[in-house]
């Protein structure tokens, strides 16, 4: 009795944003509160829920006819709906003050409210369509609030980028759904795994280009969502276009989807069979790059918003070492490391781009160079940003270092020397501009924009403190974030594990 | 022991740190007091753990326990196969390593207190270097290697932000050609290359020990048999001390540390010289003791590998003294010179501590130098902050730190050479002054076990020492005035001694240096828990000759090794005396004219050709990586503008990002080929 | 559970999707104009839904899975959403731009 409730709760969320936006007319911007206090409702139930002992392998059947869908409660989907409940519900607090002067705002609530209904569902999904329709929900969604300010150049140009590729990308992962119903005659995971593996322990090399075949095409449907090698390419013009909530949102969870997708669908699969680290060599490559050359690229951005945007894709590179590793053997540190690092990184790059939005709204500017010295007139937005990038360079005892060590256990543990050295090399690299950045900002004289800067919505100030909060109690209890990842694992690989 | 002592000595000063904006807003002098009083609560709080290490027990709510005493208070992380508690360990090591720490670091506040005033950023420095003492304070007195590391990324961060804290990169601040925000960054990212070492090898020993505990890892050595046989325990602790070389600037790391003196002179000799560099050589006589009894406990499986290792550390320590004492015979700065002189002596440190090693299996010896290591860490501190501070005041008083711009200071600062005379004995190791009984307990040592070629490079390296500091001395307060100085009297600013707040530190360090002498001999008193607890007892510790007090003086001046001590003095001290106190010769003639000593000194003064090397091999490499991405992706784009090699390559590489649409569904089409490609490869 | 060796009636209606499939993806690899990639990704997404009734052929059984039919529907909407929505930005591109040329929308770029 948790699925349902949630989705609900959001789905009715979803429904009457449009009636109450219509009822309120010009005070339209008070739907911030609504869209934040529809998403809390929903967070809290689960935690009720399991308060009262719930447990975590409910199952769910919407229709229950041949055309089954089926939802799951589990430990990845607690884990995920954990996160992007979170970084939804703080980051709809931002919006109240980010987006008070603009218009169209009921527009803006329910692609919100539907953005977070597709996430929360996609981790719920147990079978791949359901996965497959809450995946469009969330994208399409995404695509409109991505160029939601239509009036200027660059989130439209951004949007269309991110709409095609993004949609290729969808319509390719639904070629290899279609592929696996062909093989397997459902498409329920529990079926798809026990097919799959005595497909693959046949051990005919002809057979196996047809697993090959798919998991390159999931891997290719998720990875444009996830932003890796080489299909990143969009993430930088979105993630910068965007408003500032919306930015957090992407760069926080929606790339998170294209991981989760990974860890529900491929690596339980490729796990249970005896090649598991043939399918995780692609994993493997993908992570070295995808961490590397965007983090060069990184160092000499002048805009902050596509520096972190940069970085998000560095990071992923960063959780693809954890799902190298458990693919290649380290089923116990593994995916808990990956899982570390989403909830690590979702919470520092949404404080990041949250307090980028903090200056972007009292400065309007997102050149890095006209944010000199702006610790000494903006304290509490430099105090976030510093924040955020001390904990995505992995410095103790912020969340960042907790996932990051983790993940370079993991990477030894499966004996991928070359990419614990990767990892832990990239993070000296991101380093550099994550410091330089700090320095200017406190130490540097304040610059004439940053003199004339407005003062800061107290809705932005709030969400600022809320998330600080929130990760200075993950840094010191770390437990919290373990203790979901470690769970979440567990779910990962329901035979192996039995 | 003052209740919680262990916990209150490092959260406090933590604390602390992150208040000093609001004292600011109340009262400016509320702030420096309470900043001040910030180090010495945390100095009292640590001094209080003293006398329980010399009774050898703790008395923990009522509760007796012996003293290497393991203070588990929370169980941080209770999952199973990655449980981490949070702890404390009192023992010898931890305790002195937190008095350094503390007391020096309160002196060296005091002394910023006029040293800064009327600086507009003070509130930052107070913050930063009121963290720094937590962090540093955690470093040392944590029980486990995370917490450890916690602290060790703490005291980097701190030391970056200082050494850039004059960030408006004055001309007068630079360094050669760097200027100050330069300086932090080269020595925050020269450091982070060691932490990669040590963080990697902290996980593999976590992987094969299920633990960070020192206590743990000492007496359940299983992990030491395991690692041996799969062949990585020699490579996991070659990597650990890839943090020390880092931290304590060791060849081939050691270029940061002379860039380091770009920060106000106080952080230099609190951070750069008294306490932070300490952290390495903290962290190899962990080792020294985590092993020694590991060792024992396995009965010797893995003797070879450690053999091995503790041979890299001591040839490191050696070749690192030699080295960078040869630098600092040429050095132009009188912060330079410091700087060297500090790698040099931390080579020492290194050498002695890995000579401890290697004799591992004899238990005196063993005994003999990690003591001598440990006393010359407690010298060092002493008489290098002294010198270093004394170098402020000078700094202070005629606004330059090159040694061209000094000169017949004596006449005019008196009280401040005579300190820094101190200072300068002790570190030439002239009796009675501290330097002498640590420096030469070391080479004694090495001596005593038949390690000669060790011996040999540092004797040389200590008359070169002699030399560097008495040519520092007679540039800056002998001979005649130099210009500059001539300059500032014209205008009215007659050099002068520091006033009493500076004054203070310099004095009680400069009888420390004295005083602390005698109390080195008592140092194998203190370390008697840490050594029973290993299975050396008190009767073994009595024979050892050099730490009993009677016969370690009588043992001492009787010894051969007392005239070769005073050899070495006077070996360096006369070319010294006669070159820049004198002025029997002209210096800078002989080099002109002298084509090997010119050669000589252009090899030294270009230390070595080594910070030239790195920067044209990974600067220009990255360069050169650069130009051929660049021919190859995209020819119409913007002229190479050559800063760096690394921001050069980030402007190559990100014209892949080239925003065409179609590059992107290529990129896709590759992407599905590759992936495809490199699951059929390895199927 | 299905032989893969025997695919039957379903297998004109795989080979179909798949050169459809080809089709899309070239048009949307070389276009240049914006409603031609549109279009392509419409003409991938009629191979991938043709290809979906092609499974449902494949299984064995007396009676034809009505599964595939029913997802097929529902892809068939969800993707007028997506048609819709690029339509939409694509006239918005239209007036900021002037031109529905990729190669000159990039002022987004490194």
């Amino acid at each position: 009795m948790v699925v349902d409730i949630v989705l609900l709760v959001m789905g009715v969320g979803v429904f009457l944003t449009p009636i109450i936006g219509y009822l309120l007319g010009n005070k339209e911007r008070y739907l911030g509160y609504f869209t934040a206090l529809i998403q809390l409702i929903a967070l809290i139930y689960i935690y009720i829920y399991l308060f009262k002992g719930g447990s975590l392998s409910e199952q769910f059947y919407l229709f229950n006819s041949p055309v089954s869908s089926i939802l799951v409660f589990d430990g990845l989907s607690l884990f995920f709906t954990t996160v992007f409940l979170i970084i939804g519900f703080i980051s709809s607090i931002h919006s109240i003050g980010y987006m008070s002067h603009d218009r169209n705002l009921t527009i803006y609530y329910t692609l919100y409210l539907l953005m977070m209904l597709g996430l929360v569902g996609l981790s719920m999904a147990y079978d791949l369509f359901t996965f497959f329709v809450f995946w469009e929900a969330m994208a399409i969604s995404s695509y409109v609030l991505v160029a939601f300010r239509y009036h200027l150049d660059e989130p439209v140009e951004a949007g269309m980028k991110y709409l095609i590729m993004s949609g290729v990308g969808s319509l390719l992962m639904l070629y290899a759904i279609t592929l696996i119903y062909g093989v397997v005659g459902s498409l329920r995971l529990d079926y798809i795994i026990q097919y799959m593996s005595s497909f693959m322990s046949i051990g005919n090399y002809g057979l196996l280009m047809v697993p090959a075949a798919i998991i390159s095409l999931l891997m290719v449907g998720f990875g444009i969502k996830a932003a890796y090698f080489p299909f990143w390419t969009w993430l930088p013009d979105a993630h910068p276009a965007a408003p500032s909530p919306i930015s957090a949102l992407l760069s926080g969870i929606v790339i998170k989807a294209g991981i989760l997708g990974i860890m529900r669908f491929v690596l339980p699969v490729v796990s249970n069979s005896r090649y598991a680290a043939s399918f995780g060599a692609p994993i493997y490559v993908l992570a070295i790059l995808t961490m590397t050359i965007p983090n060069i690229m990184a160092l000499m951005q002048d805009d902050i918003k596509r520096l972190l945007a940069y970085s998000s894709i560095v990071n992923i590179g960063f959780i693809l070492i954890g799902l190298a590793s458990y693919s290649y053997g380290s089923y116990y540190y593994g995916a808990a490391s990956a899982l570390s690092h989403v909830f690590s990184h979702a919470l520092g790059k949404a404080l990041g781009f949250l307090a980028v939005g903090g200056i972007i709204y009292s400065m309007e500017t997102r050149e890095i160079r006209k944010m000199f010295g702006l610790g000494r007139h903006r304290p509490l937005v430099a105090l976030a940003l510093t924040m955020a990038l001390l904990s995505l360079a992995g410095m103790p005892p912020l969340p960042g270092f907790w996932s990051k060590w983790l993940l370079i256990l993991g990477a030894i543990d499966s004996g991928l020397w070359w990419l614990a050295f990767f990892g832990v090399f990239n993070s000296v690299l991101a380093v550099l501009y994550y410091l330089w950045l700090i320095q200017r900002i406190f130490f540097a004289e304040p610059t004439d924009e940053v003199l004339s800067s407005g003062e800061v919505h107290p809705a932005i100030k709030v969400s600022l403190i809320v998330l600080m909060g929130f990760m200075i109690i993950i840094g010191l209890y770390p437990q919290f974030m373990y203790g979901l990842a470690f769970n979440a694992s567990k779910a990962l690989a329901p035979l192996l594990h039995v | 022991m003052l209740p919680y002592a262990p916990w209150i000595v490092w959260m406090f000063p933590l604390l602390m740190a992150f208040t000093h904006f609001i004292w600011e807003r109340i009262s400016k002098r509320l702030r420096d007091f309470l900043a001040v009083g910030t180090g010495f609560v945390s100095a009292i709080f640590a001094a209080s753990m003293i006398p329980d290490i010399l009774n050898g027990y703790v008395v923990v709510d009522g509760v007796r326990h012996d003293v290497p005493f393991d203070w588990v208070g929370v169980n941080w992380i209770p999952i199973p196969g990655l449980s981490i508690k949070l702890g404390v360990l009192v023992d010898p090591l931890s305790v002195l390593m937190a008095n350094i720490v503390a007391w020096i670091s309160s002196l060296i506040f005091l002394y910023s207190v006029e040293y800064l005033h009327g600086d507009r950023g003070i509130t930052r420095y107070w913050m930063l270097v009121n963290f720094f003492i937590g962090a540093m304070e955690l470093l040392v007195i944590s029980d486990n290697f995370l917490m450890m590391f916690f602290g060790w990324e703490g005291v980097g961060l701190a030391s970056y932000a200082l050494i850039g804290y004059w960030y408006e990169d004055r001309k007068e601040y630079w360094i050669d050609i760097y200027p100050p925000s330069h300086c932090g960054m080269k020595a925050f990212v020269t450091t982070r290359v060691g932490d990669v070492g040590l963080l990697i090898s902290i996980v593999i020993l976590f992987l094969y020990s299920g633990t960070f505990n020192y206590v743990d890892l000492a007496s359940n050595a299983g992990w030491l048999a395991s690692m041996a046989k799969d062949g990585i325990l020699f490579f996991t602790l070659v990597l650990m001390f890839f943090g020390p070389i880092g931290k304590s600037a060791q060849f081939p790391l050691h270029v940061w540390l002379p860039e380091a003196m770009a920060g106000p002179t106080t952080v230099s000799a609190l951070i750069h010289a008294a306490t932070m560099v300490k952290a390495g050589v903290y962290l190899i006589a962990r080792l020294d003791l985590v092993l020694y009894a590991a060792n024992i406990v396995s009965k010797g499986v893995a003797f070879t590998e450690l053999h091995e290792f503790f041979l890299v550390v001591a040839w490191i320590g050696a070749f690192t003294a030699f080295l960078a004492a040869s630098m600092g015979m040429v050095a132009n700065q009188i912060k330079k010179v410091l700087a060297y002189s500090t790698v040099s002596q931390l080579g020492y440190m290194f050498a002695a501590l890995g000579a401890a090693g290697l004799l591992m299996e004899h238990g005196e010896a063993f005994v003999d130098s990690f003591l001598a290591g440990i006393s010359h860490l407690f010298s060092h501190a002493i008489f290098k902050a002294l010198l270093f501070l004394s170098a402020g005041a000078i700094g202070h008083a005629i606004e330059s730190y090159m040694l061209k711009d000094m000169g017949g200071l004596k006449k005019y600062m008196p009280k401040t050479f005579m300190v820094m005379l101190a200072g300068a004995l002790s570190l030439s190791g002239v009796p009675p002054f501290n330097g002498f009984w640590s420096k030469d307990s070391i080479l004694h040592g090495l001596m005593a076990e038949g390690l000669y070629t060790l011996y040999i490079v540092l004797a040389i390296t200590a008359i070169m020492t002699v030399f560097y500091t008495f040519r520092m001395m007679g540039l800056a307060f002998f001979g005649s005035e130099s210009s500059h100085v001539k300059h500032l009297i014209e205008e009215g600013h007659k050099p002068h001694d520091p006033g009493i707040y500076m004054m203070i530190p310099l004095w009680v360090l400069a009888v420390g240096s004295v005083i602390s002498g005698f109390l080195i001999p008592s140092m194998a008193g203190l370390f008697t828990p840490s050594f029973n607890a290993l299975g050396l007892p008190g009767e073994a510790l009595a024979e050892v000759a050099f730490f009993n007090f009677n016969r370690f003086v009588i043992g001492t001046v009787a010894s051969v090794s007392m005239p070769i001590a005073l050899g070495i003095i006077l070996v360096g001290f006369l070319p010294a005396y006669y070159g820049f106190i004198s002025y029997k010769f002209d210096v800078e003639r002989l080099v002109e004219e002298s084509p090997l000593l010119r050669a000589i000194w252009t090899f030294l003064f270009n230390r070595w050709y080594i910070n030239a090397f790195y920067y044209k091999f990974f600067v220009n490499g990255t360069l050169w990586f650069s130009r051929v991405i660049f021919n190859n992706v995209e020819a119409n784009g913007v002229g190479l503008a050559i800063k760096s090699g690394y921001s050069t390559l980030s402007n190559v590489v990100r014209k892949l990002q080239t925003g065409i649409l179609r590059m992107n569904m290529v990129y896709i089409a590759l992407g599905i080929l590759l992936i495809l490609y490199l699951i059929m490869v390895s199927l | 559970m299905i032989d893969l060796m025997n695919l039957g009636s379903g297998g004109a209606l795989m080979l179909t999707s798949v050169i459809l499939i080809g089709i899309g993806l070239f048009a949307v690899i070389t276009r240049r104009n914006l409603i031609r990639i549109i279009i392509g990704l419409e003409v991938i997404a009629t191979g991938v839904n043709i290809n979906f009734i092609a499974m449902s052929l494949l299984k064995q059984g007396t009676v034809v899975d009505p599964t595939a039919h029913a997802l097929t529907i529902i892809s068939i909407v969800l993707d007028g959403a997506l048609v819709g929505v690029a339509l939409a930005l694509t006239l918005v591109v239209y007036r900021k731009f002037g031109t529905l040329d990729t190669d000159e929308i990039r002022k987004l770029r490194w």
